[in-house]
């Protein structure tokens, strides 16, 4: 009895279980590439990037807290403010990944081959888009039920601008999530500094990471619904054909 | 007239999203390596991503052909199967971009660090995401021809000879038409690298091709996710 409920439970949720995995192994894979170099070469370059890794499941974290709590109307409107809230202030963690790339042009440690440092960024960032990309996904979700479909692409919209800008802040002028809780008057007064004159530089960035962010996030989210599309266009699984639901791209 | 061609393309929305994505993605980079040449005062640093961005685009080109060919159920041996071969042989170019990150390694002076990382992002991006679209149409082809575990055994063989491709692009500088225009020399070469491989080569295969298998998998599964979320509870 008991027994079955939990398989059926496996069953309607296998896939959420499946990218849990995925993402886990992703982490283990990150780092034990990153153990690998740092026994091999008695260097610790890169370690910074589990850290990195860390700090972007924090986010995702909180966005499922949010989705399990969003079935009762009552905790809506209660907790989930709350706990929104410390997810935005940690979210551009999981984007921040993207710019790690530029790691690999300081120059000093040419013990490793090239090749395997650009394979450990590159999975590390990929890991974080996709924590940052789900987490995202979970939270428009809540918006989607709670109000309307417009909504929720308003605030994915909103949101991919203010995490860039968050990055911004990460990665120029070195603030991190928890500052904001810890002395939140001098880190709004240093925030409110860079606002009311922005430079050129925080601008480009923005922009151009608000549109890399926001492609990432449109065409995973068409690609998956291509995957119910083939489906219904071919006819081929009858069980895929059953899920698709009319919904609308945006893009 | 634009209602039949609307009802027409309707089933197919998500599809004409993904490639008008791809489109945009690309024109943005091109904007983006064109900023940098005017604010470098025309340095051309990094026109090769111009050109790899370009041979990104034809296995995905070849893939809509194979999966249009295979719907068709006429003459498929005669269709499907060239076309297939040419997939394979260019479809390594895709997530070639990837490696073009190494370049970030010798930061270029007329232009800031993140600009270039932007830059090569972008690209890298748009390479990788039309080689797990058009590994996708290609999977797709396979399942629906000779079942999910035959599917599933098709991308995990892509995924590996597509890295031993991408090492060979690499490091020993060949092109997907090479095997096309010199045949001979280069299978002579290939059998000789396979009979000794190097160090190097077996541990970026064995690494490069677990980094795109799971990438393909985690976005397959994040698609089945989505589905998952909607259906009612």
């Amino acid at each position: 009895m008991n027994l079955n409920r939990i398989r059926n439970f496996t069953h309607r949720n296998r896939h959420n279980i499946a990218v849990f995995i995925l993402l886990n192994l992703a982490c283990a894979a990150c780092i034990t590439l990153v153990g690998a170099r740092v026994v091999y070469t008695d260097s610790t370059r890169h370690s910074g990037l589990i850290w990195n890794l860390f700090l972007a499941w924090i986010p995702f974290i909180l966005a499922y807290i949010a989705h399990a709590m969003s079935w009762k109307r009552l905790w809506v409107y209660l907790a989930i403010p709350f706990v929104a809230f410390l997810w935005l202030l940690f979210f551009p963690n999981a984007p921040y990944m993207l710019t790690d790339l530029q790691d690999l042009a300081r120059g000093a440690g040419r013990d490793a081959p090239l090749w395997y440092d650009v394979i450990i960024v590159v999975w590390c960032s990929w890991t974080g888009t996709l924590l940052g990309v789900i987490s995202l996904y979970l939270m428009q979700d809540i918006i989607i039920r709670t109000f309307n479909r417009w909504l929720g692409w308003v605030f994915v919209f909103a949101i991919s601008g203010l995490s860039s800008f968050g990055v911004y802040i990460g990665r120029f002028v070195r603030l991190n999530s928890w500052d904001i809780l810890q002395n939140p008057a001098e880190t709004a007064m240093v925030i409110l500094g860079i606002v009311i004159d922005p430079s050129r530089r925080l601008a480009a960035f923005t922009f151009a990471y608000t549109l890399f962010f926001l492609f990432i996030f449109v065409l995973l989210y068409s690609f998956s619904h291509m995957l119910s599309e083939q489906a219904a266009l071919t006819g081929s699984s009858p069980e895929q054909l059953a899920s698709t639901q009319p919904t609308q791209a945006v893009n | 007239m634009i209602r039949t061609y609307l009802t027409k393309l309707w089933p197919a929305r998500f599809h004409l999203a993904i490639v008008g994505l791809l489109v945009g993605a690309s024109l943005i980079s091109v904007t983006l390596f064109r900023l940098r040449t005017m604010m470098s005062g025309g340095s051309m640093d990094y026109i090769f991503l111009l050109w790899n961005l370009f041979l990104a685009w034809l296995p995905l080109i070849m893939a809509y052909a194979v999966s249009s060919f295979a719907s068709r159920r006429r003459y498929v041996a005669l269709t499907v199967l060239p076309a297939a071969a040419l997939w394979l042989l260019f479809f390594p170019n895709a997530p070639y971009i990837l490696t073009d990150l190494f370049h970030l390694r010798h930061p270029r002076p007329d232009v800031p660090l993140w600009f270039d990382t932007l830059l090569i992002n972008w690209f890298a991006w748009t390479g990788l995401l039309l080689g797990i679209v058009s590994l996708f149409l290609m999977h797709n082809v396979v399942r629906k021809a000779f079942g999910r575990i035959a599917g599933w055994i098709f991308v995990l063989i892509v995924g590996t000879l597509c890295s031993v491709g991408i090492y060979i692009g690499r490091f020993l500088r060949w092109n997907s038409w090479d095997v096309i225009f010199h045949p001979v020399a280069r299978l002579g070469d290939i059998l000789h690298y396979a009979a000794n491989p190097s160090l190097q080569s077996i541990m970026f295969i064995a690494v490069f091709s677990t980094l795109f298998i799971f990438i393909y998998v985690s976005t397959y599964s994040f698609g089945l996710l989505l589905q998952e979320q909607q259906k009612p509870k």
